[in-house]
């Protein structure tokens, strides 16, 4: 109704100004590990410091597929986070929906206790989950590798609030219906879940994508190894690979802004409806 | 470049394998694990051609990072899935390893299986020796000498470092040689071990583990040597402080021509190599001569991991990794000097710029480093202690005597 | 919520409960074995002395009589708490600042968006050596802008009374992306009715804030502040990468969870490690259990 104004709006620009400055901040150690991508190692560590590399040493990367099987450390990077989410996905949803929505026997107090978990160390499991996968036999092995990692207690809270949200009428409904609770979970509450799915999906990726101290411990072989442990070895004992190890980190981050740049909104309305009530 | 000639090797043996490998009854892969990365190719080549000999084996190689290399060689070594043969390096954990049996008693093998470990110093043979018997066969070993910038000696038109050289050399010529307008340092004090205070404990006669295993600290010879230490740095002004050499390491300035002098490794050839300004004016003599001459000096050998399901096989290829072919293969790429001590000519020669026969001169002074069976127990906090002190912030002979009563606690709680 | 005959709370329906036990149970089987489990091994653990390659020596108490009289963990208590409490507010106000600012929806919105959520999907391997060059005494970013208004700035990382102050700036930096698209969310559940009434009562946008957007963003807010706080309990990456266990100036900034890895993992005890880590643990659970008490006091919920 309004005609469209092309007038400047001060107010906007003190909001462009101050976003610009600390987008500025958040951004420079960013392209510093692209510059530094493609360096060459004296040009990384010079001092005075050395802004721009000479040239665009594209070596840097090649060097990665060549030298490094960053190829191989790629797909199983990908298989792992596509099969640790997807776990994490279905329970997380599962219980999720249980402990908003189902009454049973110890369900507060096993919900307080799976709260309490979140609050513990990873570095605590570190070595139990090791020992465990070794009484299994599944040391270097991509089960023992994934299979911890199934399931979730961040996600679980995280799908039990958003499951909170729903309107009760739905599960009563579907009582009415003659559905079972499996039935109305499946057909009714899943569908709906969606947003929060996405939410809790693109951090549960982000940290499956980037993890280091476990795919450590319980990988062996290069061709087993992920990318985070593969670039952790770029950092020797006397000289630290700096310039492949930022194109490698470059490459390995790639996926990961894609993501968050094409799946913004649903993030974003996914954690609306979860964050917002307590 | 070398470093893909051997890589071209491997692939090319590879090749030739996988089309000549005829299954056996019993084909084995051994594990090999390792730190970093640098060495891989190489050991691939060595690998490629072991498995060329013995086609029913293969090695299947396992590089971990550096800093997490203990920790993972522990956990899976108690896990039960440790490796078949590993790299074992004098302060992590080599006498635990041995005195629980968890590595294999390499002497009991060669009593039925000799290898000829003449071309081996023995000095290198007593380092990985408990109780008498041997656990691991030297690789490689390491020095520490005085990398200096020739280019900055020539423009200030000082004669170059050599084997006449004491520690009032040293301080006098850093002084004539910084120049802090320019940001030049006459000569960087690195906190470390062993590119620090070992050295300069050793060559004044003192030490960091007496024989009869105490704190070496007490001693007023190593209390000496600390304090040369920390007065090249605030007295002589010639170094930067601990803090600055936080934030720049020495090799940095090094390299970026900020330093006229530092004490480092044998190792740091082959990261200076390639760097035009390094390989123009960075060359390396013997260490200054204190009360007597030494130099830090630490050596990477392999054992066989008790636990291994395939000794025999592991122990065929320890021996073949004993071998003066495999000694040939690891000097020519110019990473580290091998354990035997014929071949270290040729490591001097792959990169001939840098003059490294300092390095092997050296090494009939080498103070092994320190260690025992808890090292890290007293190692970290005894270099916080000695950073301190060389900060300015502690006295030295109050650090000293700190240390060597932690030092006591732990090794008084040792076994022997 | 009224319901009538409020009896009928006390009888379950045991189809539905063996359906519920279904569905919670691969949540409670992985989450007990993995984390439950270890839990309970770490206690135990804690009154041994695991010595490196697994012998075990029960020693009791040992390890927490030597916990409470070791000026370490002191200190390390001390920078634990003041890292957190300083990295939380410093997020949680900026993120709100920025949620903010992003809810205005200028042109370009979504670029910022990205931009400013960065940091989190970074390396923190990548973040820390850049962090490191810019934090540097001589040659640094900081210090050489600083030198621009005329200050000479500290060796940020080796200066004992700047070194945890530069790894609180850091993990601000990096969990702001985090909280700032959370809070985003919070302010977009916010019903325009609401605001348009404001509006129309005569409120400017910095009262209809105050009064209007702020308490119902306060669940959102609750959230946030527990999920930063417990990170920051927990905030390791930062000094080891930046610091490092040797570093001159570590004393100062190491919190417990990193003198619970140099315990555990360096020096290898791992017995006294695991009281560490414990002791961290109940200290997380009891400053949560606080916040969920104050809860009451200034979330608005509904």
């Amino acid at each position: 109704m309004n005609a469209r104004k092309t007038t400047i709006n001060p107010g906007h620009i003190a909001v462009h100004a101050v976003l610009i400055v600390v987008s500025v901040i958040m951004v420079i150690p960013f392209i510093w590990m692209v510059l530094t991508a493609f360096k060459s190692l004296g040009e990384s560590t010079a001092i005075p410091v050395q802004v721009f590399p000479s040239r665009l040493r594209w070596e840097n990367f090649s060097e990665l597929f060549a030298q490094f099987s960053f190829g191989t450390m790629y797909m199983n990077t990908i298989i792992a986070t596509v099969l640790r989410v997807t776990a994490q996905l279905t329970f997380a949803a599962m219980a999720g929906y249980a402990f908003a929505r189902l009454r049973f026997p110890g369900r507060d107090v096993i919900f307080a206790i799976l709260l309490s978990v979140m609050m513990i160390p990873p570095a605590l499991y570190l070595i139990p989950k090791f020992l465990l996968m070794t009484q299994l036999g599944w040391v270097n092995t991509l089960q023992g590798y994934v299979v911890p990692g199934f399931t979730s207690a961040f996600g679980t809270f995280l799908m039990r609030q958003f499951f909170k949200t729903l309107p009760e009428e739905l599960s009563e409904a579907a009582k009415l219906d003659g559905c079972g609770p499996v039935r109305t979970f499946v057909w009714i509450m899943l569908p709906l879940a969606k947003p929060g799915l996405i939410a809790f999906g693109s951090f549960a990726t982000l940290w499956s994508w980037n993890e280091l101290l476990w795919p450590l411990i319980i990988l062996n072989s290069p061709d087993k190894m992920t990318l985070s442990v593969g670039l952790a070895n770029l950092e020797g004992e006397y000289v630290s690979e700096y310039p492949t190890m930022m194109a490698g980190a470059l490459l390995a981050v790639m996926p990961m802004i894609a993501m968050f740049f094409f799946f913004q909104r649903q993030f974003i309305e996914g954690i609306a409806l979860t964050g917002s009530k307590g | 470049m070398k470093p893909f000639k051997p890589l071209v090797a491997a692939v090319a043996s590879a090749t030739v394998l996988a089309g000549l490998a005829t299954p056996a009854l019993a084909d084995v892969t051994l594990r090999l694990s390792i730190w970093g990365s640098t060495q891989v190719p190489m050991l691939e080549e060595i690998s490629a051609r072991f498995t060329e000999q013995h086609p029913d084996i293969s090695i299947s190689i396992e590089p971990v990072p550096r800093s997490d290399y203990v920790t993972k060689l522990e956990t899976s070594i108690v896990g039960g899935s440790g490796p078949d043969i590993f790299w074992n390096a004098l302060p992590d954990r080599f006498l635990d390893l041995s005195r629980l049996g968890l590595i294999e008693n390499l002497s009991e093998w060669m009593a039925d299986d000799p290898i000829d470990l003449s071309p081996i110093a023995p000095r290198l043979l007593d380092a990985f020796t408990y109780d008498g018997s041997l656990y691991a066969i030297p690789k490689d070993f390491d020095t520490v000498g005085l990398w200096y910038n020739k280019g900055l000696f020539d423009a200030a038109g000082i004669a170059y470092p050599d084997d006449t050289w004491t520690w009032e050399t040293l301080r006098e010529t850093a002084i004539a040689l910084t120049d802090l307008d320019n940001n030049v340092y006459g000569f960087v004090v690195n906190p470390g071990t062993r590119q620090g205070y070992y050295n300069f404990i050793a060559q004044n006669g003192g030490k960091v583990i007496t024989d009869d295993h105490r704190s070496g600290f007490d001693m007023p010879e190593t209390i000496e040597a600390i304090q040369f230490m920390h007065d090249l740095i605030h007295v002589d002004g010639v170094s930067p402080t601990i803090q600055q050499t936080e934030e720049v390491n020495p090799q940095t300035r090094f390299q970026a021509g900020q330093a006229a002098m530092i004490f480092d490794g044998s190792w740091r050839a082959r990261a200076f190599d390639g760097d035009p300004n390094m390989m123009e004016n960075a060359r390396v003599a013997v260490l200054p001569k204190g009360v007597v001459r030494a130099s830090s000096s630490g050596t990477l050998g392999y054992s066989i991991n008790a636990g291994s399901e395939h000794k025999e096989e592991a122990w065929e290829f320890l021996k073949y990794l004993a071998s003066p072919e495999v000694a040939l293969i690891q000097a020519s790429t110019g990473t580290v000097i091998p354990s035997h001590l014929d071949q270290a000519g040729v490591w001097v020669d792959a990169i001939p710029e840098f003059e490294l026969q300092a390095f092997v001169e050296m090494a009939d002074y080498a103070a092994v480093v320190s260690h025992s069976f808890n090292t890290p127990a007293w190692d970290q906090p005894t270099r916080v202690l000695i950073k301190r002190a060389l900060a300015g912030d502690l006295a030295v002979e109050e650090a000293a005597s700190d240390i060597a009563e932690l030092m006591n606690k732990v090794l008084a709680a040792e076994p022997n | 919520m009224t319901r009538p005959a409020a009896r009928r709370k006390e009888r379950y329906e045991w189809n539905v409960v063996f359906w519920a036990y279904v569905l919670i149970a691969p949540t409670i089987i992985g989450e007990g074995l993995f984390a439950l489990w270890p839990l309970v091994q770490s206690i135990y653990l804690s009154f041994t002395s695991w010595g490196v390659f697994g012998q075990v020596e029960w020693t009791g108490g040992a390890n927490y009589a030597r916990l409470l009289d070791d000026p370490e963990v002191y200190s390390a208590l001390r920078n634990t708490i003041v890292i957190s409490v300083a990295s939380v507010a410093g997020t949680v106000s900026i993120a709100t600042l920025l949620a903010v600012l992003l809810n205005v929806g200028v042109r370009g919105t979504s670029l910022y968006r990205v931009l400013l959520f960065l940091p989190v999907v970074t390396m923190p391997a990548a973040s820390a050596m850049v962090w490191k060059w810019i934090f540097n005494g001589d040659l640094g970013l900081l210090n050489g802008a600083l030198s621009v208004i005329g200050i000479d700035g500290p060796s940020w990382l080796t200066d004992r009374a700047t070194a945890l102050w530069s790894i609180v700036i850091v993990t601000i930096w990096n969990e702001i992306g985090i909280g700032m698209i959370i809070l985003l969310a919070g302010l977009q559940g916010v019903p325009r009715s609401l605001l348009e009434a404001a509006r129309l009562d005569g409120a400017g946008p910095i009262a209809s804030f105050f009064f209007v957007t702020l308490p119902l963003l306060t669940p959102t807010l609750f959230f946030v502040v527990v999920t930063s706080t417990i990170g920051a309990f927990q905030m390791f990456d930062a000094i080891f990468l930046m610091i490092g266990p040797e570093g001159y100036a570590l004393d100062s900034a190491q919190n417990l969870i990193f003198l619970f890895y140099k315990e555990g993992f360096i020096i290898g005890d791992k017995g006294y490690a695991a009281a560490i880590v414990l002791v961290l643990f109940l200290i997380i659970a009891i400053v949560t259990a606080v916040q969920f008490w104050l809860q009451k006091r200034w979330v608005h919920y509904g």
